[in-house]
């Protein structure tokens, strides 16, 4: 009868003891378990909206500091500057146009938008259609990145194509139907050069690009209740967006520009770019802009989205402070708890280890017996606790999340990023995010985590056990 | 005969506050095999103390103990009861949620010397030589009266295959009748199996059915003429 046996033997008859320390440990572990569960879901959470909503640097004309002269626009050169911070992720930029064109038409025709600046830029002038055409300076679309959209059909831009400016764009699905475009078709985009110094305005050149379409992609809308109640699409204003490679814009802007030139008439072709930074860490967000603040030109400032992205990462974060402290409390309360039952059941079994002592067994194996006794219980009831917490973490923090975002947002939380789309993540996507699952690696750290609280709590009594004197016990 | 015991100049003694108390005294003597010893003394004779420094139990502060002829303490002493002695105790000391082959079985578990491989036979048959069948045999320990418990013990020190027997007072909780038994088992052990059995008791009725009768007074050994 080896040790293993023996501590078979034990658990199968002192059965009122073993139900004892298999309830106290399925009561802990499930504690224990719950907590794990709700702060890995609380973690994958945080991480997929972060991925969605990471927080964000812009650069923006600070209008408080302009003076009568206006700002010198911002190069690619200082942007780059700025982007080899050690604070940033990653950063991207891209040039803003507008370009018309007499045969495409545009999704949305008499859409009211949010803010004042897009109605400036979907206008129809004469019988064109303008378009705004985002520019991108890396194959890594921005609106993918943040799951805004995704390509549907063909691909994005090539390497190549941002380099050497390839006349490729990418269109939405609504635009493409409207205009039955496909991928691999062309289209012609481009600007009028205007005189109004008439009574009547003339065009007096009109340049014009073909552009391949390379990419088709579905944006993500909202679902929203119209005056009737009734469930619809949100408004999107991406559908009427034309991408193409920052280059490619720039290219048909000097075109522009010379002409102007050509013409002597003065240039007033609007060009903006947009540069966005990726903060490897919200907390590093002062240490940065203080690092950077002298490299931005007058008239500029830093602007970010922290304050909404501590409202909605805030819940998010307070649950796993909570539940850190419920997970080390009732780790301490485990090793406590257990370690008393443990010591009162050994006093019961001295006379047991003193018979096990005199018969000259190993201290080790005595140790390694009461140990498996323990570790035998204690997965029974963390295999159960792994399920049972997990469940009852689940319908917990559901609510309490539910509770605490309802508490921390309020309306006028929504924003708008520069291109009209709503900016912040709300409630419901949160909550559809956030899932108490369980996987592979959650299991193992419940195992690891319970069984290790049990081990501790049980190494210190049998130590102490293992130095009592035989001959005083039993003789 | 063979000598399997040697005590030599073994001293016993505690710390009483200033006071040293001096339990044994430079005790000598040598234990044969095939002999029936008992050690007869009055309360606080100390002859537990012996009983646990021969069984090394405890660590003798001075002196030798020598189990055929090799230093108790070269031998090791969680390894010498391991596998050179067998101890009765005279509370029993059985597992009390095992059963009686159970308690046998983890003895043969923990030795070290050979052993044949049917332990569960070997156990059923040295309950059987002592006087327990294979139903009471397969008991646990609390639904078997004083004598079976006590019975159950010797099988136990004798499973082992060991040939020195240690006894303390294994008869201080039996009737007449049955310590009769167990002292008649003990003489069959010693002359018949040679095994060298050392009893400690207080009754000189059964000193006298020992082969040798040793008196320890006030840490003194002394053979009873």
């Amino acid at each position: 009868m080896n040790f293993f046996r023996r501590s078979y033997t034990s658990i199968i008859r002192r059965k009122g003891k073993s139900l004892i320390l298999f309830l106290a440990i399925l009561l802990i572990s499930n504690v224990i378990a719950g907590s794990i569960s709700v702060k890995k879901a609380l973690a994958n959470t945080e991480k997929s909206i972060t991925e969605k909503m990471p927080v964000e640097i812009k650069i923006e004309l600070d209008y408080e500091k302009i003076t009568d002269k206006e700002p010198e626009k911002l190069t690619e050169k200082q942007i780059n500057q700025i982007g080899k911070s050690t604070y940033i992720k990653d950063y991207y930029y891209s040039y803003n146009y507008n370009l018309q064109s007499t045969t495409l038409k545009l999704v949305n025709e008499n859409i009211l938008f949010r803010t004042s600046s897009l109605e400036d830029k979907i206008s129809i002038i004469g019988q064109e259609n303008s378009f705004s055409i985002i520019g991108s300076n890396s194959t890594i679309i921005r609106e993918i990145t943040l799951d805004k959209f995704n390509i549907i059909d063909g691909k994005t831009y090539t390497k190549d194509d941002i380099e050497k400016g390839n006349n490729v764009v990418i269109i939405s699905k609504e635009l493409a139907k409207k205009n039955n475009l496909k991928v691999g078709s062309t289209i012609t985009l481009g600007k009028n050069i205007e005189d109004y110094s008439g009574v009547d305005f003339k065009i007096l050149k009109s340049i014009k690009e073909e552009y391949k379409v390379i990419g088709i992609f579905e944006a993500k809308t909202n679902l929203i209740k119209d005056e009737d109640g009734k469930i619809v699409e949100e408004y999107n204003p991406l559908v009427d967006y034309i991408y193409m490679p920052n280059k490619t814009m720039e290219f048909i802007h000097n075109k522009i520009i010379t002409s102007y030139d050509e013409l002597n008439i003065e240039d007033y072709d609007s060009f903006d770019i947009k540069a966005t930074f990726n903060l490897k860490n919200i907390n590093e967000l002062d240490d940065f802009k203080n690092e950077n603040i002298k490299k931005l030109l007058t008239g500029y400032k830093f602007t970010d989205n922290s304050e909404l992205y501590n409202k909605t990462i805030g819940p998010m974060q307070n649950m796993q402070s909570l539940s850190n402290f419920i997970m080390y409390a009732s780790i301490i309360a485990s090793i406590i708890i257990i370690g008393l039952i443990t010591v009162l059941f050994f006093r019961e079994r001295k006379h047991e280890i003193g018979i096990y002592l005199a018969l000259g067994e190993y201290k080790m194996n005595i140790a390694i017996q009461v140990l498996l006794e323990t570790i035998i219980i204690s997965l029974l009831a963390v295999s159960i606790s792994i399920f049972s917490g997990n469940l009852l973490a689940k319908n917990i923090s559901n609510k309490m999340l539910d509770n605490e975002i309802s508490s921390s947002s309020k309306e006028d939380n929504i924003s708008y990023d520069e291109f009209g789309y709503q900016n912040n993540i709300d409630k419901k996507e949160i909550m559809s995010k956030y899932s108490v699952s369980l996987d592979i690696n959650t299991i193992f750290i419940i195992y690891i985590v319970c069984l290790g609280s049990v081990t501790l709590s049980t190494l210190l009594p049998i130590y102490y056990t293992l130095k009592i004197n035989p001959r005083k016990i039993l003789m | 005969m063979e000598n399997i015991l040697s005590v030599s100049n073994l001293s016993y003694f505690y710390q009483d506050g200033d006071i040293i108390r001096h339990i044994l005294k430079d005790i000598t003597y040598d234990f044969e095999k095939g002999k029936f010893y008992t050690i007869l003394g009055e309360s606080g004779s100390g002859k537990t103390t012996f009983l646990s420094l021969i069984s090394a139990l405890e660590e003798q502060k001075s002196g030798q103990i020598n189990y055929e002829n090799i230093n108790i303490r070269q031998i090791g002493l969680d390894n010498y009861r391991r596998n050179k002695v067998g101890i009765i105790f005279q509370s029993y000391n059985l597992i009390p949620y095992m059963t009686g082959i159970e308690n046998i079985l983890v003895a043969m578990s923990i030795t070290n010397n050979k052993l044949p491989e049917n332990k569960e036979t070997v156990a059923k048959n040295l309950l059987k030589y002592v006087g327990i069948d294979s139903i009471k045999g397969n008991r646990t320990i609390n639904k078997l009266s004083g004598g079976e418990q006590q019975r159950v013990a010797i099988a136990r020190a004798l499973s082992t295959d060991v040939n020195l027997i240690l006894a303390d007072e294994p008869t201080g909780n039996l009737d007449q009748e049955m310590s009769e038994e167990i002292v008649k088992l003990f003489a069959s052990l010693a002359h018949e199996h040679k095994k060298c059995v050392i009893m400690v008791t207080h009754s000189k009725e059964i000193a006298k059915k020992s082969d040798v009768t040793l008196i320890l007074e006030k840490g003194i050994l002394k053979k009873d003429e």
